[in-house]
C-alpha cells in the first residue's frame, strides 16, 4: 500500500521482485545496488542463509527523486524462492504496490516459473489483491545461458506459460550482466506510479 | 472366624507397621528453620519489583504498597530499614498517584533503593556505618529525583515552582546519619507527599475546571 | 491503491510521539505501516539509524512474529521487546496496519515504556483508524 506524506511531499511505493528460488531476484537487486549507488543511501538489507539463498528478504530503498513536486521513494525486495519459505513470501508481498515476475529461463525450470506464478496469485489473494488489477512485469532472465549452449525456453514458451491472461510486459534479461535490469525496474516503477497518480495531481 | 482373623492379623500388622512409622522417637523435631529466614521478607517484595520493571499494573502497584505495609511492622525495630520501606513507600505511593505521568527516573531509584535494602538484610553482620553510608546515597538519589520533578513540573506549567511546604530530607554535613536525623527525615518524607499529593490534586482540579 | 496523510495529522502524530516518548528518554521512534512504510521517526539527536532498512526489517519481523503466534494458537502476542546490553527495541501495534517501534536505553525500565507506549497508542488509534477502515 503506497503511502503519501503530504507534509514532507513523499510518496513510499513497494515493489517486490518474486519467482522460483534461484531464479535471480537477488541478482536484480545487486545489480540496481550496484549500478545506482548515488541514488541508494544505505546498504542492500540480506537477510540470507549460510548458503547464500534469500532467507527473509533482501531489501533496497531507491530514490526516484522529484516527480510533480514529490520525493518519489521505491522500496525494492525480494521474496525467498525456494517453496519453504512460503509464508515469508506472503509476509514480504504485504502492502505490495508493484511486482516483477524474474521468470528462470532454462528449460529444467519450466515447471517451476508456473508454480511459482501460481504461488505468486494464491499469496495475493490471501491479501484480497489479484494480478489483473495489480502493476506487474515478467523478467525471463538467464538469457546469457543461451550462449554457453545450456537448453533455454523460447520466448513464446515462457509467453504462453506465464503471460496470457491480459499480457503483460515482458524482458529477455540478464540479470548477471545487467541486459534490461534497469529497463525492467524503469517500467514497473512507471505502471507502478501511473497506478496512484491521482496522488500525484 | 479364619477370615476376621486374617483380617485381624492384616489390621494390627499395618497398625504395627504405621506406629514403627510414626514412633516418637523421644527428641523434639526440629523446629522448622528457614535457612534464608532474614531475607525471606524480602522475597515477595522482590517478586513485586520485578514485576513492575516489566509491566506496571495498578495491581502489581497496590501488592507492592500492601507489602510495605507488612514489612513496615515487621521491621519496626530497625530505624535503617525502616527508612528504606519508607522512601520505597513513597515512591510506590508516587507511581499510583501519577501512573504514566511519573517521572522515568523513578523506576530506576525504586530499582537501587530495594538492591540497597536488599544487601543489608541479607547481610545482617554489616556494620552500622556501612549501613547508613547506603541509606544516605538513596537518600541522595531520592531528593535529586525530586529536584527533577520539581523542575519538570515548573516547566509544564510555566509557572514558578511553589515554595515546598516540606523541605527534603537534609544531607547531613557530618558522614554519620544519627538516629534523631533519621527520625526528622522520616517525618520530613512523610510531610512532603503529603504536600505533593494536595498540590496534584489541586493541578487536577484546576485542569478539570479548565475543561468545563 | 494509497492512503494519505496530511501536515496537520501528521504535525499531531509528532507531538504527541515527541512528548509521550522522546521527552521522556526514548531515544527514537518511528511509526511504520506493515508494508514497511515510514509514516513518521523521531529521534532524541543523539544517533541517526539507518530507519528506512530497519523500518523494511521491523514490519517483516513483527509479521514473522504474528504468524508464529497463529501456529501456536495465539491470537496475537501481548509484548514484543529485543533487549540488548545498551539498545533495545519494543514493538507494539496500533490497529492492524500499523505499528510503533520504539528504541530506547536501558535507563528506562520497560514497565514505563510499555506504559508510555500503551497511552501514546490510544492517542493515535484515533488518527489511525479511519485510515485503516478507509483504506487498507
Amino acid at each position: 500500500m503506497a503511502f503519501v506524506n503530504l507534509k514532507n511531499k513523499l510518496i513510499q511505493v513497494k515493489i517486490v521482485y518474486y519467482g522460483p528460488g534461484r531464479g535471480g531476484k537477488t541478482t536484480n537487486l545487486e545489480y540496481i545496488n550496484r549500478k545506482f549507488q548515488h541514488r541508494i543511501n544505505s546498504e542492500m538489507v540480506t537477510v540470507k542463509t549460510h548458503g547464500d539463498r534469500t532467507l527473509f528478504f533482501d531489501f533496497l530503498p531507491f530514490d526516484v527523486g522529484l516527480v510533480n513536486g514529490y520525493q518519489i521513494k521505491i522500496q525494492l525486495y525480494t521474496v525467498p524462492g525456494q517453496v519453504k519459505y512460503d509464508a515469508t513470501r506472503r509476509l514480504v508481498l504485504r502492502g505490495v504496490d508493484g511486482i516483477v515476475f524474474v521468470a528462470d529461463g532454462m528449460l529444467v525450470r519450466r515447471e517451476t516459473n508456473i508454480q511459482s506464478l501460481r504461488n505468486l496469485q494464491e499469496n495475493l489473494a490471501s491479501y484480497k489483491k489479484s494480478l489483473r488489477t495489480l502493476p506487474w512485469v515478467l523478467q525471463y532472465n538467464k538469457m546469457d545461458l543461451k550462449e554457453q549452449g545450456i537448453p533455454m525456453m523460447p520466448i513464446e514458451m515462457l509467453e504462453q506459460d506465464l503471460n496470457q491472461e491480459s499480457p503483460r510486459p515482458y524482458f529477455p534479461a540478464s540479470a548477471l550482466e545487467g541486459t534490461n535490469v534497469v529497463a525492467t525496474l524503469k517500467k514497473i516503477i512507471t505502471l507502478t506510479i501511473a497506478s496512484i497518480r491521482k496522488e500525484l495531481l | 472366624m479364619a477370615k476376621s482373623s486374617k483380617l485381624d492379623t492384616l489390621t494390627s500388622e499395618l497398625e504395627n507397621r504405621l506406629d514403627e512409622l510414626f514412633r516418637e522417637d523421644g527428641q523434639p523435631g526440629e523446629p522448622l528453620q528457614f535457612r534464608d529466614a532474614p531475607s525471606q521478607p524480602l522475597a515477595e517484595l522482590k517478586k513485586i519489583v520485578l514485576s513492575i520493571d516489566w509491566e506496571i499494573t495498578p495491581e502489581a502497584v497496590e501488592s507492592f504498597l500492601a507489602q510495605i505495609r507488612l514489612l513496615k511492622e515487621a521491621y519496626q525495630a530497625d530505624k535503617i530499614v525502616s527508612m528504606f520501606l519508607q522512601i520505597l513507600g513513597s515512591l510506590g505511593q508516587y507511581i499510583k498517584s501519577n501512573r504514566s505521568k511519573a517521572h522515568p527516573s523513578t523506576f530506576s531509584l525504586l530499582n537501587s533503593v530495594f538492591a540497597r535494602l536488599e544487601e543489608i538484610t541479607s547481610f545482617p553482620k554489616m556494620r552500622e556505618l556501612e549501613k547508613r553510608k547506603l541509606l544516605q546515597m538513596e537518600m541522595t538519589a531520592y531528593q535529586q529525583l525530586r529536584e527533577k520533578i520539581s523542575q519538570r513540573r515548573a516547566a509544564d506549567e510555566a509557572k514558578p515552582v511553589p515554595p515546598a511546604p516540606a523541605k527534603p530530607p537534609a544531607i547531613p554535613a557530618a558522614s554519620e546519619v544519627t538516629a534523631p536525623m533519621l527520625a526528622q527525615a522520616v517525618a520530613e518524607l512523610k510531610e512532603f507527599f503529603r504536600s505533593e499529593m494536595a498540590a496534584l490534586r489541586r493541578q487536577l482540579k484546576l485542569k478539570i475546571d479548565a475543561s468545563r | 491503491m494509497s492512503y494519505t496523510l496530511d501536515q496537520k495529522q501528521l504535525d499531531r502524530i509528532e507531538d504527541i510521539l515527541k512528548s509521550e516518548l522522546i521527552d521522556n528518554g526514548v531515544r527514537c521512534v518511528f511509526l511504520i505501516d506493515m508494508a514497511g512504510n515510514i509514516i513518521t521517526n523521531l529521534d532524541n539527536g543523539e544517533k541517526q539509524h539507518d530507519i528506512y532498512s530497519l523500518a523494511a526489517l521491523a514490519a517483516g519481523n513483527f509479521g514473522a512474529v504474528s504468524a508464529m503466534a497463529k501456529i501456536i494458537g495465539e491470537n496475537e502476542f501481548s509484548l514484543l521487546f529485543h533487549k540488548g546490553k545498551k539498545e533495545n527495541i519494543h514493538f507494539n501495534k496500533i490497529s492492524s496496519e500499523f505499528l510503533l517501534i520504539t528504541i530506547f536505553g536501558n535507563d528506562i525500565s520497560l514497565g514505563f515504556l510499555r506504559m508510555k507506549v500503551a497511552e501514546s497508542v490510544e492517542h493515535l488509534k484515533g488518527l489511525l483508524e479511519p485510515l485503516s477502515r478507509e483504506h487498507l
